[in-house]
């Protein structure tokens, strides 16, 4: 891969793989180490690169990958942070990301809230729009899986939406 | 298509980096990825430059009396980690960063201390260890020259990399469990509670157990765990007992309030032969928390060294989110020498 080819994928994925990051994360700062991350491991394996999947699905396997890795490397005495994780916080939106509207925070906040594997499951599913079988090739699980935890993160995502002041009729 | 759908993907159109984060990402990008072609390119200049750590480090101009002036001088900075967003700074990750900007992986950095080892597990594919060892030795031990690390023993070894379908399973079973748990205590009226770990799972030889923690303060405890027994038959899980322990839940936050407290003060002076910590402690007894840092001075530093260390600690407990982490608890840091003479105490 060339430097131009770098940039052009940045162009065309970067942002869709930042927000992904950052919605998976939760720390615009770190969101953006990943992602620079995640180029830089295409930049230097693009031989390993098949061209069995989309560019697009290769870049946020990486991603993904990435991302399991950094909360694999959490400092041992931080483990107990695991606990902390599903905490609800009212951190204002990074100021990096431009304004949305009320119910679009709102719902951006509580997919954040969700636990990992639900939040993986939406962002790529229903933000990203890839299908069951893009989706199970990023993140490694089978496309019966893939389902299986989507419909459970829906429920929960409305559940959490409910809890939240929105009323079941509007989700529908 | 329904109605969240639609909302997530607006979301989905609403959700944009700044121009201006964008293009400064990008740079960054273009430019770490320039250097990384670099490096590759200029393989037998990484050994020439390797070679001159390793003069320098094996020169006697280097010797463990000039590290300690060098530790004198720097001063004792300790950087919070966030329990947030479980970011973590220090020097963990930033070998772990250092091993992959050198091509390597590591599948895990630890520290152990008495006698400070760092210990580095990595994960090799096209080169052998001793090859590795050659790499990184250097560079590693040149960082930790750099921050001031002068008193420690370096190990890389090679590990294996578990195999992701038992941890699969695993995390499928523990998941699921984990839901069952989350979902009774908030339907018993403990939301707050139950976004706390209250689950936890034994895997035995033929089943798995499952373990509840329970906070003393709830007043239905024997109807929550026939509730999630009930459950977990319903789901027909591997699951083969369930096992209680009551805990307070109070406690147990003021506990992990202070973890990372603890390992904040003590990584800041750990593998410095100015300070020869030996191990760090904390405990909460009656709502007080006693953090304990061992060293093996025989007598205390100078009044420059422990005024150092105190300003250190007071400034690091007086940053707004130390503060906020720390709210109302009472609290106690020692610094003791080798006969566990405290040398330094702070206390609010």
């Amino acid at each position: 891969m060339e430097k131009d080819e770098l940039t052009e994928w940045f162009d065309e994925y970067g942002e869709s793989i930042l927000t992904y990051i950052l919605l998976m994360v939760r720390n615009y700062q770190q969101a953006e180490d990943l992602t620079q991350e995640t180029f830089i491991k295409a930049y230097r394996h693009q031989q390993q690169f098949e061209h069995k999947s989309s560019v697009k699905t290769w870049l946020f396997s990486i991603a993904h990958n990435v991302t399991k890795d950094y909360f694999r490397k959490k400092h041992p005495l931080q483990h107990y942070l695991g606990l902390t994780m599903e905490e609800k916080d009212d951190k204002p939106m990074p100021e990096q990301i431009a304004a949305m509207d009320f119910q679009n925070e709102q719902l951006y906040k509580t997919i954040q809230q969700l636990k990992p594997t639900y939040r993986h499951v939406i962002i790529l599913r229903k933000l990203k729009e890839f299908s069951t079988e893009e989706t199970a090739l990023v993140l490694n699980w089978s496309e019966s899986k893939v389902k299986m935890t989507l419909k459970r993160a829906l429920a929960e995502l409305k559940n959490e939406l409910v809890k939240g002041g929105i009323t079941n009729e509007f989700l529908g | 298509m329904s109605f969240l759908d639609e909302q997530l993907r607006e979301l989905e159109d609403e959700l944009k980096i700044t121009n201006q984060s964008k293009d400064r990402l990008r740079s960054e990008i273009v430019r770490s990825a320039h250097e990384v072609k670099k490096r590759n390119l200029s393989r037998f200049g990484w050994i020439a430059a390797a070679a001159c750590v390793l003069f320098l480090i094996t020169s006697p101009f280097y010797s463990s009396t000039m590290a300690s002036i060098a530790g004198k001088i720097l001063p004792v900075s300790i950087t919070p980690s966030s329990p947030e967003d479980q970011h973590t700074i220090g020097l963990t990750s930033d070998l772990f960063k250092l091993i992959e900007k050198e091509g390597y992986m590591a599948n895990s950095v630890g520290v152990t201390p008495s006698p400070y080892t760092i210990e580095v597990s990595l994960a090799l594919k096209d080169s052998t260890l001793k090859q590795a060892t050659d790499d990184l030795e250097p560079k590693i031990m040149s960082y930790l020259y750099e921050n001031g690390y002068d008193k420690y023993e370096l190990k890389l070894t090679e590990g294996t990399v578990a195999s992701s379908d038992d941890q699969e399973d695993e995390i499928t079973l523990y998941d699921q469990v984990r839901e069952i748990v989350k979902e009774v205590f908030a339907a018993y009226g403990y939301a707050e509670e139950a976004d706390f770990e209250l689950a936890g799972l034994n895997k035995t030889w033929f089943s798995n157990i499952v373990t509840i923690n329970m906070p003393d303060h709830i007043k239905e405890p024997n109807e929550i765990v026939s509730e999630i027994e009930k459950e977990i038959d319903a789901r027909n899980l591997d699951v083969k007992d369930i096992e209680v322990n009551t805990f307070n839940l109070e406690h147990r936050q003021q506990d992990d309030r202070w973890a990372s407290i603890a390992s904040d003060i003590y990584e800041a002076m750990a593998g410095k032969s100015t300070y020869q910590l030996t191990g760090v402690s904390y405990k909460v007894k009656k709502g007080h928390t006693y953090v304990s840092i061992k060293t093996e001075l025989e007598r205390p530093p100078s009044e420059e060294i422990s005024r150092e260390i105190e300003l250190a600690i007071q400034e690091y407990l007086a940053l707004p989110e130390i503060n906020e982490r720390i709210q109302n608890d009472n609290y106690t840091i020692r610094l003791s020498l080798k006969n566990e003479k405290p040398f330094i105490e702070l206390s609010n």
